[in-house]
């Protein structure tokens, strides 16, 4: 894998990949993962639905994830959604008589889970290998950073203590920022300074506060 | 607290009830759970069944979320609060949502921003100490969740043996595949046969309906009008399966 990925051609696509979603707000790593998961679950709407290996694997899942099972009817397509769940339903029909509550539970984890999962590995391997690339760093520095399971899983790939430490202090800096946003809205709401206006980042501050604890949603 | 959601009175009772008992366990998790199965009357079951929802998911999504409303506004200070949520270092992903819904009140949002402004800087004390980057595990409400789950399916276990009941559940929507699965687990003889039968005709139901949407979608039959029932088929057949 790292030998395909210092390729000039593995670099362009994945490692510009997650130099364009440093621009975007919230972690890159989310937002690359979401954009998967739309992706895989609109190709799967469009093209595979009828395809029996993929409606054996949705049986044996009984489906999504509830995260993913939301996204898929939020996708625009309710057709293709009809279509999955009247198959998984049918299977479901066919072993409630049989009684058994274990056959009801999903045999699987969500299809969608698993290729989240398979994309992560790549992009936070990816982070990690290019964290000393110049332009990388400057896309890094320049952005909300990383949410704090991607960056526990990052710094658990980085080798050199330097860099390790390097991404921390960064982080922290990040996280006085957010702390000193969530301090000014709260010093905005008293009585004394209702008249200062609130900036967007203040306003924004207790969202972006969950975003780095948990990440954003798929 | 409430206003806007245009609450019928014993749904006000019920949910500040539901909100109590979640406090409660909150508090002492290991309280009375004899008391507990009382709580949810056999009429507010009866009612809850008239809902187009699981009636076990109502109980627990709006107890939660009601749990947590109240305590970003009045338990700010209270530790069996906060320090399960300071341990956890926040609420998991898909709680973290019913912040994100108490959010958009500006009294609870100054709460939030108190709880979340502390639980930074112990994530930044933790990187600081050098103790390596803490992860957001073993979340609170999952746990209340589980307790207010095993009551909710509980209640609809230990009610579920008279005719009057059966009869409104068979007219209902029923409860959706993780909860039935948990009832199933707590039920033998007439009552676990009578909730199979019911959950087959109900799937019978829905895949009627499913494959009308379908069948509509074809050129052919474009121009039949769709019912209420066949048009929304596709997002009730997930929410069957997976709760939400």
């Amino acid at each position: 894998m790292r030998s395909a990925r210092s390729s000039q051609q593995e670099k362009s696509s994945v490692y510009f990949h997650l130099l364009e979603a440093f621009k975007v707000k919230g972690c890159a790593v989310c937002v690359l993962l979401a954009k998967a998961v739309q992706s895989y679950l609109a190709n799967l709407l469009y093209e595979n639905v009828n395809d029996v290996n993929v409606r054996l694997r949705l049986r044996q899942s009984l489906g999504f994830c509830r995260d993913h099972a939301s996204a898929l009817t939020n996708s625009g397509d309710p057709l293709g959604v009809a279509i999955i769940y009247q198959d998984i339903l049918q299977d479901i029909h066919g072993k409630l008589p049989k009684s058994n509550t274990e056959a009801l539970s999903p045999g699987l984890e969500c299809p969608a889970c698993t290729y989240r999962r398979q994309f992560e590995c790549m992009y936070i391997e990816l982070l990690a290998d290019y964290l000393h690339d110049g332009e990388l760093q400057r896309a890094l520095h320049a952005s909300d950073g990383l949410c704090l399971n991607h960056l526990s899983q990052v710094v658990d790939h980085v080798h050199e203590d330097g860099v390790k430490n390097e991404l921390l202090s960064l982080h922290e800096r990040k996280l006085d920022i957010s702390r000193k946003n969530l301090t000014e809205f709260l010093r905005k709401q008293e009585i004394q300074f209702r008249n200062e206006i609130v900036s967007s980042e203040e306003e924004a501050s207790c969202e972006r506060a969950i975003d780095f604890l948990v990440g954003k949603n798929d | 607290m409430r206003a806007g959601n245009r609450l019928s009175g014993w749904e006000e009772r019920l949910i500040d009830g539901l909100i109590g008992l979640v406090s409660r366990l909150a508090k002492e998790p290991d309280g009375d759970k004899k008391e507990r199965t009382k709580f949810v009357g056999y009429q507010d079951l009866l009612k809850l069944l008239e809902k187009p929802e699981c009636p076990a998911c109502f109980i627990v999504r709006r107890s939660l979320q009601g749990f947590l409303s109240v305590a970003f506004m009045e338990e700010l200070t209270v530790p069996e609060f906060r320090e399960p949520l300071r341990a956890s270092f926040g609420c998991c992903k898909q709680h973290s949502e019913y912040v994100r819904v108490a959010l958009r009140n500006r009294l609870r949002k100054m709460g939030i921003a108190i709880v979340y402004e502390d639980l930074l800087a112990l994530v930044q004390a933790n990187m600081q100490a050098k103790n390596g980057l803490p992860i957001v595990s073993g979340c609170p409400l999952c746990r209340l969740q589980e307790d207010v789950e095993a009551y909710a399916v509980q209640v609809i276990a230990d009610y579920c043996n008279g005719a009057e009941f059966q009869n409104h559940y068979e007219a209902s929507s029923g409860v959706c595949l993780p909860h039935l699965r948990k009832v199933l687990r707590l039920l033998q003889g007439d009552a676990r046969k009578f909730f199979i039968e019911s959950h087959l005709t109900k799937l019978e139901t829905q895949l009627g309906h499913l494959q009308e949407f379908i069948r509509k979608h074809d050129y052919r039959f474009t121009h039949e009008k769709m019912t209420e029932e066949e048009k929304t088929s596709p997002r009730s057949a997930v929410r069957f399966v997976v709760r939400y």
